[in-house]
């Protein structure tokens, strides 16, 4: 009887040969069902071992196919991206693309589906993204593409997915793929998002991203889960002729004086708490155990609201509305994107300046209309909380206004790009609002520490 | 079910300890749930945010914060929200914001929108009371959906569910299982395989020398790598395992913001007293052993105590067992009018087990034959039509305690 080798639940169980037969490392002997185990990762080097030691194989875990997919149009490649396809090809296709946002990525997708001409799942964090994967392959081929999340669940050789929805149903459809992309691959290497990896079967591996570094080390990860960094260019090397060109402009603005008043009297309230608990907010474990103790007592509850009360002063400040009124008006001709660190400063704004909205909460039809309207010109600005932050494609938007955010460096990067998709003669402008004397100056600091952001530029004041 | 947020546990060394809730607690948890339904009963109509501003009402001390959050979560869960269906507030800020960009671009420079104004004009183009506006905007989010139907679950019902929801809380984040678990019926046991088997969890069986059995439960991955992915359909497995005579469990958790590995034990006491055998099969088996009985076959018959597993191929759940001394024991499962894979499956089982020997009892409504299971096999297929024949089933006994 041949050895025979089965996709169950995101593993490859390996029947037929005994226990203790010599085979690729991460194999498990798994006495609940008597067979050995491998992540369905596994899937290629162990056919390789077990054809070059010669030994029988029905192999009903691989349930790819093979396309023959034709590019409606072909598009002539930038020469970075044919070099990008170059190595990826050269590490057997496994491995990651690193680009700058706006810089084409997902044209280097586009060519590894038709040049390995296997079934072929693209990864993507939201379903903004997950929308205009859907919408670049299916023009791209002359295919349909199935979808999985937001409330859709269509598996086809061209499918689209989010990582959510691929964690919870890799394990299903694991082996239906030949080829996986992950998109904004920096996100995979998490604990729960790098199990989608290993359950994957799919020989065939690219991740893309502009950022890879994360915060927690962990993108070493990546090597594993899809191959070492294939190919990289960074921003400054393809602004100008690739990307558009930029400036950012730091905007730090005064708290009226009541909302100063306010400010330090809430701070005063947080930060004395935390002094009579000895909680450093900077140790690595600071802001859960402060979460955590201060759950507890009547006290606790009242440093928590009034921790949140001074961070929205400082986010949703009276003078940055003011402002943002003022560039809406100046850019009233321009696309731009106004973003905030939480939802109630997104619909915030929203209300108050009467420009569209995308969170969260916001359905996919309605953020489809959204795009395609602010693309087409019939919105000109749009505000968002974080969604928007990744890999959405908006040609046409130049400006960028960071009401709140973050200390994340990969954050501001992101939004960042945003802007920078290439139209033109475009010139991209990202303004950066920041509460004078807040927590946010430091935060504003720590998101900057990055090269995007070490080209000249204006700082403003205004009081 | 109360995601681990909302757990009363606290850690004891390398242990996770649900908090106990004695009769104290219990009555004072009571106590809370009547409230909360009072305050929620009376609420009918109001958004989901005035809902959540009017439980925040309820009395209760900072150590009881918690016990509140769970209550309420499970009661608001029993509840049903909805948008408002005469306003369509996606079309309408469509519209709004859409006006509001043309105005914009046609505006001197330094001139500000008259908002009021454009809202009013809006909302009556889209026949809205003006006044209603500013909450139409976005009466589509979940903070502005109207409460449709009030809760249907009693206090008291509210505050057993939210027991056995610690419980799945805590499993959410469990990376294995082990239950060591007792049945008083084969059908218990059916269950509980068969939510196993649902749930795509794998076990390990064995029993213990007090005759209960011990099943270790993970997922097909967690050979590979401790994992929480399986925590779910764990979680999901507690009304499976309550509805068992006794059960003790024991889990490896990873608990926390850092995820730390604990390990946590629980007793149940059985909740679920509902029958679990289907009368009609029941009667019939009560039926056989008393005829058995009556004609003196040599055998004693009883209900069958052991679980038959075989990794890798399946496991039989007998209902009973027939002995005669110096023989071996034949055990009888009863499939009735199961599905025709279920009867494939057996005959997998039987042509990979060799040893124990098994009569599967099958309705000739199945249209299978018996000679899919030949004499050189230890187990075989009795075929009935109509009624158990008693005298038919002891004589396929005798010839497979025999072979």
């Amino acid at each position: 009887m041949p050895a025979a080798l089965r996709f169950v639940g995101g593993t490859l169980e390996l029947t037929g040969l005994p226990e203790g037969q010599e085979l690729p490392a991460g194999a498990e002997w798994d006495l609940r069902a008597l067979c050995h185990r491998f992540p369905a990762s596994a899937y290629a080097p162990l056919v390789r071992m077990l054809t070059r030691a010669g030994i029988e194989l029905s192999d009903t875990a691989r349930a790819y196919q093979e396309l023959s997919l034709v590019l409606r149009a072909q598009r002539e490649p930038r020469p970075f991206q044919t070099a990008a396809m170059a190595a990826w090809k050269k590490q057997r296709c496994a491995g990651l693309v690193v680009l700058p946002t706006g810089a084409g990525k997902s044209h280097v997708a586009v060519m590894a589906i038709a040049d390995r001409q296997r079934s072929a799942l693209v990864v993507a964090p939201t379903l903004d993204l997950v929308r205009q994967w859907y919408d670049l392959l299916r023009t791209s081929f002359a295919t349909e593409v199935g979808v999985v999340g937001g409330g859709e669940h269509s598996v086809l050789p061209l499918t689209v997915t989010t990582y959510d929805s691929a964690y919870i149903h890799m394990e299903r459809f694991g082996n239906r793929f030949g080829l996986v992309i992950f998109d904004e691959c920096h996100h995979l290497p998490g604990e729960s998002y790098s199990l989608t990896a290993r359950m994957c079967l799919a020989p065939y591996r690219l991740g893309l991203t502009a950022t890879p570094e994360r915060a927690d080390g962990r993108e070493s990860v990546l090597d594993e889960l899809i191959g070492p960094v294939a190919y990289r260019e960074h921003i400054g090397d393809l602004a100008g002729e690739y990307l558009a060109d930029y400036e950012t402009q730091r905007v730090v603005i005064e708290l009226t004086s009541a909302e100063r008043d306010e400010y330090e009297s809430e701070r005063q309230v947080y930060l004395g708490y935390l002094r009579q608990q000895g909680i450093q907010m900077g140790s690595p474990r600071g802001f859960s155990e402060f979460i955590l103790r201060s759950s507890r007592t009547e006290a606790g509850r009242r440093a928590q609201s009034a921790y949140r009360r001074q961070r929205a002063l400082s986010f949703a400040a009276e003078g940055k509305l003011v402002y943002l009124e003022h560039l809406l008006d100046v850019h009233r001709e321009d696309r731009t994107i106004v973003f905030t660190q939480d939802n109630a400063t997104a619909y915030q704004v929203s209300r108050r300046f009467l420009v569209p909205i995308i969170t969260h909460q916001t359905k996919v039809k309605e953020r489809s209309e959204i795009l395609e309207s602010f693309q087409a010109g019939r919105y000109r600005a749009v505000v968002t909380s974080k969604v928007l932050n990744e890999g959405v494609d908006v040609p046409s938007a130049n400006v960028a206004v960071v009401v709140s955010g973050s200390g994340s460096v990969m954050e501001h990067v992101q939004r960042l790009g945003r802007v920078l998709r290439k139209q033109g003669d475009k010139r991209a402008t990202l303004y950066e609002l920041v509460s004078a004397r807040t927590g946010e100056t430091s935060t504003s600091e720590r998101r900057r520490e990055h090269a995007a952001y070490k080209r000249p530029s204006f700082h403003g004041g205004r009081s | 079910m109360l995601g681990p947020d909302l757990v009363r546990a606290r850690r004891r060394g390398e242990a996770l300890e649900l908090q106990k809730f004695p009769a104290k607690d219990k009555a004072r948890a009571l106590s809370i749930a009547e409230d909360l339904l009072a305050l929620i009963n009376s609420a009918e109509g109001a958004s989901y945010d005035e809902v959540l501003e009017a439980l925040g009402a309820v009395d209760r001390d900072s150590r009881e914060e918690k016990l509140w959050s769970g209550l309420k979560k499970l009661l608001l869960d029993d509840a049903e929200f909805g948008a408002p269906a005469a306003i369509e507030p996606i079309g309408f800020r469509r519209a709004l914001f859409a006006r509001a960009s043309a105005v914009r671009r046609t505006l001197e420079a330094g001139a500000r929108i008259d908002r009021p104004a454009l809202l009013a004009e809006l909302a009556r183009e889209h026949q809205i009371d003006p006044a209603l506006a500013e909450d139409a905007l976005f009466s589509d989010l979940k903070g502005a959906a109207r409460m449709t139907r009030l809760p249907r679950i009693g206090a008291a019902e509210l505050v057993e569910r939210y027991e056995l929801a610690q419980l799945q809380g805590v499993l959410l984040r469990a990376v294995s299982l082990v239950v060591d678990v007792r049945c008083s019926s084969a059908e218990g046991y059916r269950q509980l395989f068969h939510k196993l088997k649902f749930r795509q969890l794998l076990y390990r069986l064995s029993e213990l020398p007090d005759g209960r059995f011990r099943l270790e439960i993970d997922g097909p991955f967690s050979v590979l790598e401790a994992t929480t992915k399986y925590g779910l359909q764990l979680a999901l497995l507690v009304p499976a395992l309550y509805a068992c005579d006794e059960v003790e469990l024991a889990a490896r958790v990873r608990w926390g913001k850092e995820r730390k590995a604990l390990s946590f034990s629980a007793t149940l006491k059985k909740r679920d007293s509902r029958t679990l055998a289907a009368t009609e099969l029941r009667q019939e088996l009560e039926g056989l052993v008393a005829a058995v009985a009556k004609r003196g076959s040599g055998f004693s018959v009883g209900p069958a105590e052991s679980l038959l597993a075989l990794p890798g191929v399946g496991l039989i759940v007998p209902d009973l067992v027939f002995r005669s001394p110096h023989r071996p024991p034949v055990y009888l499962e009863l499939l009735g009018y199961w599905s025709r894979p279920a009867v494939w499956q057996r005959i997998e089982w039987a042509e990979a087990d060799r040893e124990r020997r098994v009569l599967f009892v099958v309705s000739s409504r199945l249209r299978v034959s018996e000679e899919m299971l030949d004499e050189n096999q230890s187990s075989a297929l009795y075929v009935f039509k109509g009624s158990l024949n008693p005298r038919a089933i002891l004589e396929r006994i005798e010839a497979l305690a025999t072979r």
